[in-house]
């Protein structure tokens, strides 16, 4: 962990669960890992190195599970997929397993939302080489979540350099 | 070198798909496939049935049609009878495809038209809220199962292979780039190709989420398999729940399509002949009026 930007999970998790209006510790820490997980299959290994070395320990193995590339078709919806797994959007459960969330196709304000909150709790944390780095190989929308200040360096998908 | 790109297929239509939906890695997918092959928007058909993800031809720049629920495939052959230049996909879901569509689904496969069938496969009917499907796991609760699923779920890719599919694989709506892959292969198949795609329903599944099959997909082409090998094919399209297999599960080359088989086409597709060559419609007016 870096020593100048220790994370305390419980603070982190408390704030991220604060900023993103969840209901439950359990909710924003399955949020983040989320998070960090969608990050996984988008970044190469150096840039996932680099947000290890700014997360709690316990978090690190959500950015060791992505494939050995990244995927370069991930773009921001599929991200949010990826990132919101295991979150309910909105809505009320129907108390089914089938059945979670009614309302979640008008929930998209709702979900980047909370993705944005987990980046910019992220950005706070990276060491400033770093960031740039991270926010180039990011799916447009997603660079922007993370570092709303600056677009300039957003990753040139294949979809967009085609 | 095409100069078609993925932005020529672009539609000035928004997805109304749900944030985080699998269709769209699925739509991503197909889009880099088609501009990958140098197909133009006017020479590719994209035919869905009814759900989420057959709004999908609305969302794209391309020859499109929505038929009735589970029809897309007879639609789908027809155009190719009519027009073997076409580039004839049907995209999908497992509702559609396997259950009210199961009928036309096994016989397309025992066919073999030179279709690329892309299924959205995410174990629910999600536009109309959660009900079972065909592919919905035995015992699974769901909004028309409060007390579990009765039956078992049926395994589309054992069934292609049943019914002699010639080209049958399995991707990943998470991982895009290696279900365009899948894509690209299906189009260049000459004859019925199945994709069925692990599609996460973000709001109705709950289960079977990005990372549920994150955890579990692995590579055929990586763990060494041969898509020839028939027998290894079934063995490969029984395994499901610890690990689960994506990529192309079983292709059998040199199998004449359909539309190449019918007598009545021997003088080419409908597209490129006058009406006067296909019948005489006067002495066919004067039978039937």
């Amino acid at each position: 962990m870096n020593e100048g930007n220790a994370v305390n999970d419980e603070d982190l998790v408390q704030a991220i669960q604060n900023r993103a209006g969840l209901r439950s510790a359990d909710e924003a820490r399955r949020l983040f890992e989320g998070v960090l997980q969608a990050l996984a299959y988008v970044l190469p290994a150096e840039q996932c190195d680099a947000i290890c070395a700014c997360v709690p320990e316990d978090a690190a193995w959500c950015l060791r599970c992505g494939p050995a590339t990244p995927d370069p078709l991930i773009d921001s919806d599929v991200f949010v997929g990826w990132a919101m797994a295991s979150v309910d959007a909105t809505g009320a459960p129907d108390e089914t397993l089938g059945g979670a969330d009614p309302l979640a196709a008008l929930a998209a304000a709702e979900v980047q939302a909370r993705v944005r909150v987990v980046l910019e709790a992220l950005w706070e944390r990276l060491e400033p080489p770093s960031r740039a780095g991270i926010e180039g190989c990011l799916p447009g929308g997603i660079a922007e979540m993370m570092n709303p200040g600056s677009s300039a360096t957003r990753r040139e998908h294949d979809e967009g350099d085609r | 070198m095409s100069d078609i790109t993925v932005k020529d297929f672009d539609s000035w239509v928004k997805p109304s798909w749900c944030p985080g939906c699998g269709d769209y890695g699925i739509f991503a997918a197909l889009k880099h496939s088609l501009a990958e092959l140098g197909v133009a928007p006017h020479e590719a058909l994209v035919v869905s049935g009814i759900g989420c993800g057959s709004k999908l031809p609305d969302y794209m720049h391309v020859n499109g049609l929505m038929t009735i629920h589970g029809r897309p495939l007879a639609v789908a052959t027809g155009a190719k009878l009519a027009n073997h230049a076409l580039t004839v996909l049907v995209v999908d879901g497992d509702g559609d495809a396997y259950g009210i569509g199961g009928n036309h689904f096994i016989h397309t496969a025992r066919r073999n038209p030179d279709i690329t069938h892309i299924v959205e496969n995410n174990q629910i009917y999600a536009l109309t809220k959660g009900q079972y499907s065909p592919t919905t796991p035995q015992g699974r609760v769901t909004t028309t199962s409060p007390e579990g699923v009765i039956e078992r779920a049926v395994n589309p890719v054992a069934v292609a292979m049943a019914m002699g599919a010639t080209f049958v694989a399995r991707g990943f709506a998470g991982e895009p780039k290696h279900l365009a892959g899948l894509i690209e292969e299906g189009i260049r198949h000459p004859g019925y190709a199945l994709i069925d795609v692990l599609q996460p329903c973000v709001v109705f599944n709950r289960v079977n989420t990005y990372a549920w099959y994150g955890e579990r997909v692995y590579k055929l082409e990586e763990a060494g398999h041969d898509p020839y090998d028939r027998a290894a094919a079934q063995r490969v399209a029984a395994e499901w729940d610890d690990r689960i297999p994506i990529g192309v599960i079983l292709r059998e080359d040199g199998a004449p399509s359909y539309e190449r088989q019918v007598p009545a086409l021997n003088a080419g597709p409908l597209v490129e002949r006058s009406l006067t060559d296909v019948a005489d419609i006067g002495a066919l007016l004067r039978r039937f009026m």
